[in-house]
């Protein structure tokens, strides 16, 4: 008998934990679980899609036949409801119960809901997550001359950014101080609400928080703690996302924010592994145990966790929060950590900045080792930054020359080497 | 037979023709800033290293396009294996930039990802390099031979300050 490979999830952590089982080819058996009823497809590219600029086909990463070649048995349209670690079995939603000798928990993230207000109202507010709050929020924007987005961060600004025509007013409700509050620090946020604003009609309102939501002439009327009200035809709320782990009993497995995992990706129950957004694994520049919920570390992770549960003993380094993207055509990415927290006595930033030509880029450091940056429209560079965040590299000297950018980064570490900088 | 491009790191002299000609095959234009070859001249060590796309075998560009856009593909002329970005699936999310450690791949002014494709089979930066320095050859030899150089360079360029 094949050994059984049990994956719950079908996005990235699911997808990369599959193909590494199969590269190894142990001949094992390998089920899917989702609760989705389609193939996988990256939900990276959905406001791609809001935009009009990619129909919804193009966000499918497999079709039936991709699962076919590999061999993998799929069980699309069911959902884990409960994991029994002791009987080493999965109950779905459709009454099934699937055993394993090896599982995968890789059912990522969900948005976060807005709490506290009227039920109807609430079950009108739009997300974005799954490819159905795509096609939710594309139907319902047609004609809506109006759209309010709670939140600031990454996925609020892009559905902006993506429903941003003319003719229709779009407003961002945004709690803190400034945009990207989870990725950047306030100088680099102040540079890019300058450009939104400036360049799109978009409206950013900060230290805003909803106080309420009313149903209003066919449309929603907004009611902000400042006292102010705005008025709706679409709500799309971008408040974080929460980790998919309702089926997890924390009893068996332990729980913090996430499930928490080792460097081989093994959760504290025996023959379970977790990845992706919801796997509460070791960050490589903190040293601390977090969720990091992006697509290169659902990737990753899930690799290195199918590798595993395939009988290899590969170890995790360790993840990096980062984040690139292009809001309003303005090139943005963080790399590592860029609001460093706690005791900042040993942490050193090296900034540079050129209004002329909107360039802003940021250098952290600490005890003289790259641990983070923060690089606006001058970023062709920033692969071979996080690289030398990751390597623990960067002589001193040169990184005025790093940070000021442009690319020829080898060479200003060998001047700075040099004394030259 | 795989072929790829060698780099014999001693004989370049960091002329730049060969980001103009890559810019001039790909943009017909003759500018450095859109090659997606780079020469890097160490003035100091008398050194100067052009670093293209290796066409990783296990790339970390191909692992994580949220799109599925890159891919390895066979060049048909000269069966070397290439890294390829499909310009029709790719939407220009810059994931790929995030994850080259080498900087060898960027979204360029037309919106998609940008990387060698070693021109069908015939790369301009090889055929008009004036020194010799850059070769496209079969992988037994030129693998190692390149890898090694590079690592080469790349540690040197990486070394603490002393
Ligand atoms: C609009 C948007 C833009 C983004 N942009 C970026 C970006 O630019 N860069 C970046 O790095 N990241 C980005 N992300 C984040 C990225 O999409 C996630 O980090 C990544 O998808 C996480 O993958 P995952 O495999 O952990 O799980 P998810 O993608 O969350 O998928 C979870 C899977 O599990 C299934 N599932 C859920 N619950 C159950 C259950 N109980 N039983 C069975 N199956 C279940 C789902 O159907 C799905 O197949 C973006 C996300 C969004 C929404």
């Amino acid at each position: 008998m094949p050994r059984r490979l049990l994956i719950l999830g079908n996005s990235a952590a699911a997808l990369a934990a599959a193909g590494a089982i199969r590269a190894r080819g142990g001949g094992e058996r390998i089920t899917m679980v989702s609760r989705e009823p389609c193939s996988a497809y990256s939900p990276v590219l959905t406001t791609y899609y809001l935009r009009g600029q990619i129909p919804a086909s193009a966000l499918y990463l497999c079709d039936a036949g991709s699962y076919r070649e590999r061999d993998i048995e799929c069980r699309f349209g069911v959902a884990a409801v409960a994991l029994d670690t002791e009987a080493q079995t999965v109950l779905l939603d459709d009454g099934g119960r699937l055993s394993y000798d090896a599982l995968l928990l890789a059912t990522g993230a969900r948005a976060r809901r807005l709490e506290g207000l009227d039920a109807v109202v609430a079950a009108e507010i739009c997300y974005l997550r799954t490819i159905d709050d795509a096609r939710r929020i594309r139907e319902r924007a047609d004609g809506a001359g109006r759209v309010v987005i709670l939140g600031g961060g990454l996925v609020s600004l892009q559905v902006a950014s993506a429903v941003a025509a003319p003719g229709r007013q779009v407003t961002c409700v945004v709690a803190s101080r400034q945009v990207l509050s989870q990725n950047i620090d306030a100088e680099c946020a102040e540079l890019i609400r300058a450009h939104i604003e400036g360049t799109t009609g978009i409206a950013l309102h900060f230290g805003a928080d909803v106080t309420q939501i009313v149903r209003a002439n066919g449309g929603y009327r907004v009611c902000l703690d400042s006292g102010e009200e705005l008025a709706a035809d679409l709500l799309v709320a971008g408040k974080g996302v929460v980790p998919n782990i309702d089926y997890v009993d924390r009893r068996q497995i332990a729980v913090e924010r996430g499930i928490l995992v080792d460097d081989q990706l093994r959760t504290s129950a025996e023959n379970v592994y977790a990845a992706g957004d919801l796997a509460q694994g070791r960050n490589r520049l903190t040293g601390r145990r977090e969720l990091v919920p992006n697509w290169i570390n659902a990737c990753e992770q899930g690799r290195i966790a199918g590798a595993n549960m395939a009988g290899a003993a590969l170890s995790f380094a360790g993840s990096v929060a980062e984040n690139i993207t292009t809001l309003c055509g303005l090139p943005v990415a963080s790399v590592g950590v860029t609001r460093p927290d706690g005791d900042n006595a040993d942490v050193r930033e090296v900034r540079y900045r050129d209004d002329e030509r909107g360039v802003y880029r940021k250098l952290i450091l600490r005890d003289d080792r790259l641990i983070g940056a923060v690089l606006l429209r001058d970023i062709g560079d920033v692969g071979v930054i996080r690289s030398a965040i990751v390597g623990g590299r960067l002589p001193q000297g040169s990184l005025q020359h790093v940070a000021a950018g442009p690319a020829r980064f080898a060479d200003a570490l060998v001047r700075g080497r040099r004394g030259v900088a | 037979m795989t072929q790829m491009i060698v780099i014999d790191i001693g004989k370049c002299t960091g002329c730049g023709t060969c980001e103009l000609m890559c810019s001039f095959r790909h943009h017909g234009e003759f500018n450095p800033r859109k090659a997606r070859i780079h020469k890097t001249v160490f003035l100091y060590d008398e050194l100067a290293v052009p670093v293209v796309c290796s066409q990783c075998e296990d790339a970390w560009c191909e692992r994580i396009c949220p799109a599925g856009a890159i891919a390895h593909t066979i060049e048909p002329t000269s069966g070397a294996a290439v890294l390829k970005v499909d310009e029709q699936i790719c939407v220009g999310c810059k994931m790929c930039m995030l994850a080259c450690p080498f900087g060898n791949i960027a979204v360029g002014a037309k919106g998609h990802a940008e990387k060698c494709d070693l021109c069908d089979g015939d790369p301009q930066c090889v055929k008009f390099c004036p020194r010799g320095a850059l070769h496209f050859a079969d992988s037994e030899r030129g693998e190692g031979e390149k890898r090694r150089k590079l690592a080469t360079a790349l540690a040197a360029s990486y070394k603490e300050s002393e």
